[in-house]
């Protein structure tokens, strides 16, 4: 070995090993074996690959550098960490030996000390490197950011504290139509004209790049000035004019509902009706037809609202005198297809009812839908509760009742949620209409129910049994009582016809039915060809015998009458007496308001055992009547069940007309 | 018995956790901080392979283990090839938590077949304990498909949880006796 060259190497500060062709170590300069791992095998003799690992696997190396194809080999920074001291870097450098003759050390490995330079190179790695990986987190995490404001559906727009826009999502160019370079630096006024009132979630009216109105809901923060950051307002808006829409028409169907609980009749509710359709739905005209007549060719206006700040009356008027046919127009063919239609554009529609008068009056959109409910107007309403009628009733098969249009100066585009609603509307306005038309006959059927128990029981005892007092028995001290009973009915039964029998007592009884009425006194009943009549009860009166006693020459009149214009012979009986009765209705069925007691017991007596064409009176009718009119005494006899009774015979008032009552 | 040592190296972008497998496999420990690797540091472990030809003769050699643990690669600084020579085998390591240095894989590959024609690797994507497990397969699975014909495996690993440590050297050890 060259011992200038080593020596050379020594006053450098550079360590060295020699070795032989086998990488055996031949020689080691003073302070090498510091650099071994471990040290203590840094030693002549030992196999350069044990301290120094780094060596192994470089054969090819080796034998490259001997044969001189290269000129040497390095291997930079290679790093000791001796326990508890500081890091050793070194470098490794291999070439041959100068020295030919020493067969021994054919190889020079150079082992240079590096660790200031590598300590300091470390530090630098490790800053840049840990720089590197931040900038990669932050990156991931705005990323990640971003994303996340790509992907959230509602809207997010940042402003500076005066209202500039300087941020928006994804959503936000979505939904205003707007490019992001056309909001940005734009006030935000830009799509809201309210951003100052917003504060709360609720509903602010925007505007897009193409001019249609939005709904949205926004939440509106400041945003804290932070560093470089200025402070500003973030919002949060979410669109909800689908969902406000919806509210509406929601709202739309619970105004009209309510329209229709509170009025009387359709009459009345279908201008309230249509000017609130109107208003939910921004239509500027609406009428309701419905078919004229019987003969259903054509429908007829019923009525309609017109916007008030808009001059329509005129073509309203014209409105009100045309007539439209089945499947003519909009209304026509609703009327006839049964489902609602919509035009966005009626000059563009072929067959428009009115058409030039629509077009002038500046009305572009239209639609119309239908009415329906139960066909109830054709058929005979039901009258008894028979079971069959009501099952009738229920089938009833579903027609259109009437047709709604709506005409409008703006242009409405189709709108299928619309024509839905508008469709339940129809059926909701049907079955109003059915509603009506129910209560209607059934009013009548209980005007009829009325007058028909009114004929069976007086007025007050027919209330108090519609209230639901199933006996009624009231005691009543003082009534007249009288029996008329027809002489020679039974004689005549023999001669007519059984028809014509009942047609003789009925003329008679009804000449008698309207004396009760003129002498305001409560028939009873009639028993075969007898007629019972009291006075003075349901209501008490005090004229109640002189009632009786008119009554009864006025019966005896009309007999007189009937006779001569019939030529028929009949006569009357009438008896009539005064007292207490039990007068009520018992029993459920065929019931009839009746009277019980020795009072009608005694005036059938007196009827029974009186004479033809003569008014047979107890004394205590006698009493209560002898002032006021004319008697003649019978005489006594015997009554059943009460012994001898002296009678008298009515014959007439005493003073002024018979009947002036 | 003879003990045969064996050169490998563990190649990839800085911070992938090249230094924290090498701890895990030879020492057992992990640290979270990130200490960067200048230069190389040789670690040594012995092994005793799992052959499963019994009957070869040496099969029950040790094999002694010199891992090196090269620098990352660096937009600065790209890896020496001179520190390759020799090397029988490569762990060629990536970030799953930084794409970026799973598209560098291939160059790694070139990088290490260039200087060793017939070395053999296997893939590790580190920091597996990171990421959602779905997505965990899906990228073993794609490096498998892009890398089947150049590499012995592909692995998805954690030094933090020991994860694949000690099947990745092994691995690798095995083919290279």
């Amino acid at each position: 070995m060259n011992s200038l060259f080593l020596k050379m190497l020594q006053a450098r500060g550079s360590e060295y090993l020699t070795l032989s062709e086998q990488i055996i170590i031949t020689g080691t300069s003073l302070k090498a074996a510091r650099f071994g791992d471990p040290p203590e095998q840094v030693l002549v003799g030992v196999d350069a690959t044990f301290p120094f690992p780094e060596l192994l696997g470089l054969e090819d190396i080796f034998q490259a550098i001997l044969s001189g194809e290269i000129a040497n080999f390095s291997l930079k920074a290679i790093v000791r960490l001796p326990r508890d001291q500081p890091p050793i870097y070194f470098d490794i450098y291999l070439f041959a030996a100068v020295e030919i003759n020493d067969q021994e050390s054919r190889l020079i490995c150079l082992l240079e000390d590096a660790t200031e330079r590598r300590v300091l190179e470390q530090e630098l790695v490790q800053n840049s490197n840990e720089m590197n990986l931040l900038v990669n987190k932050l990156q991931q995490a705005k990323n990640y950011t971003e994303k996340i404001l790509a992907s959230i559906g509602d809207v997010l727009i940042v402003t500076d504290a005066h209202g500039i826009i300087k941020t928006v999502n994804r959503a936000t160019i979505n939904l205003f139509g707007y490019r992001e370079d056309e909001l940005i630096d734009q006030p935000i006024l830009l799509i809201t004209r309210y951003p100052h009132f917003i504060g709360s979630l609720v509903a602010t009216n925007c505007i897009t790049k193409t001019g249609d109105a939005l709904a949205v809901s926004f939440s509106r923060s400041t945003l804290e000035a932070v560093n470089e950051i200025s402070p500003g307002i973030v919002y949060i808006g979410r669109n909800i004019t689908e969902t406000k829409r919806q509210q509406e028409r929601q709202e739309l169907q619970y105004a009209i509902a309510q329209i229709l609980v509170v009025s009387p009749s359709l009459n009345q509710s279908v201008p309230n009706i249509i000017e609130t359709i109107c208003q939910y739905l921004d239509w500027d005209l609406g009428e309701l037809w419905m078919p004229k007549s019987l003969d259903n060719t054509q429908l007829g206006f019923i009525g309609g609202w017109h916007n008030p700040t808009l001059s329509l009356t005129e073509l309203v008027e014209n409105q009100q005198q045309i007539c439209i046919g089945y499947n003519k127009g909009m209304a026509g063919r609703v009327w006839a297809k049964g489902e609602p239609d919509w035009i966005i554009e009626i000059a563009d529609d072929l067959e428009f009812v009115a058409k030039d008068l629509l077009i002038d009056n500046d009305l572009h959109s239209a639609f119309s839908f239908p009415i329906i409910g139960n066909s109830l107007a054709n058929k005979s309403l039901p009258e008894s509760d028979d079971h069959a009628r009501e099952d009738d009733f229920i089938g009833c098969e579903q027609i259109v009742l009437g047709v709604m249009t709506f005409f409008s100066r703006k242009s409405h585009q189709l709108d299928l949620d619309q024509l839905q609603i508008m469709k339940s509307i129809g059926y909701q306005l049907g079955q109003y209409i059915n509603r009506k038309q129910t209560e209607a006959a059934l009013y009548i059927q209980q005007e009829k129910t009325n007058k028909l128990l009114l004929n069976i029981l007086p007025k007050s005892i027919a209330n108090r049994l519609k209230e639901d007092e199933i006996t009624i028995a009231d005691t009543f001290d003082d009534v007249t009582v009288l029996f008329a009973d027809l002489v020679g009915f039974t004689q005549l039964s023999s001669q007519v016809s059984a028809t014509e029998l009942v047609e003789i007592l009925n003329q008679v009884f009804s000449e008698f039915d309207r004396l009760t009425e003129l002498y305001k006194l409560e028939k009873i009943k009639t028993i075969g060809d007898c007629y019972m009549v009291v006075g003075g009860l349901p209501e008490r009166d005090i004229n109640h015998p002189s009632a009786i006693a008119n009554m009864a020459l006025h019966m005896q009149e009309i007999i007189i009458e009937f006779n001569e214009t019939t030529k028929h012979q009949l006569s009357l009986r009438i008896g009539i007496n005064t007292g207490s009765v039990i007068a009520g209705v018992i029993g459920l069925k065929k019931f009839i308001y009746d009277l019980w007691g020795d009072t009608v017991n005694i005036a059938s007596r007196m009827e029974s055992q009186g004479l033809p064409n003569l008014i047979q009176v107890t004394p205590t009718s006698y009493d209560r009547l002898k002032e006021d009119y004319r008697f003649s005494e019978r005489g006594p006899i015997m009554v059943k069940g009460k012994g001898e009774m002296k009678t008298y015979i009515l014959e007439g008032r005493k003073y002024g007309q018979l009947f002036d009552t | 018995m003879v003990t045969v040592s064996r050169k490998m190296c563990l190649i990839g972008d800085f911070g992938v956790g090249k230094t924290s497998l090498i701890r895990r496999f030879v020492d057992g420990q992990f640290s979270d901080k990130y200490l960067s690797t200048v230069g190389v540091k040789i670690s040594r472990k012995t092994i005793t392979p799992q052959i499963e030809d019994k009957t070869a003769d040496n099969s029950t050699n040790d094999l002694q283990l010199l891992i090196w643990d090269l620098e990352g690669h660096t937009k600065f600084k790209a890896i020496a090839p001179s520190y390759l020579q020799g090397s029988r085998g490569a762990l060629i390591v990536a970030d799953v938590s930084r794409p970026e240095t799973i598209e560098r894989i291939p160059e790694h590959l070139g990088l290490f077949f260039s200087v060793n024609p017939q070395g053999c690797v296997i893939i590790a994507l580190n920091k597996i304990d990171l990421i959602d497990p779905e997505k965990a397969v899906e990228l073993v699975q794609s490096s498998q498909s892009n890398y089947a014909d150049k590499v012995l495996s592909v692995y998805s690993t954690s030094a933090k949880t020991g994860k694949y440590v000690e099947t990745i050297f092994e691995h690798l050890a095995m083919h290279m006796t």
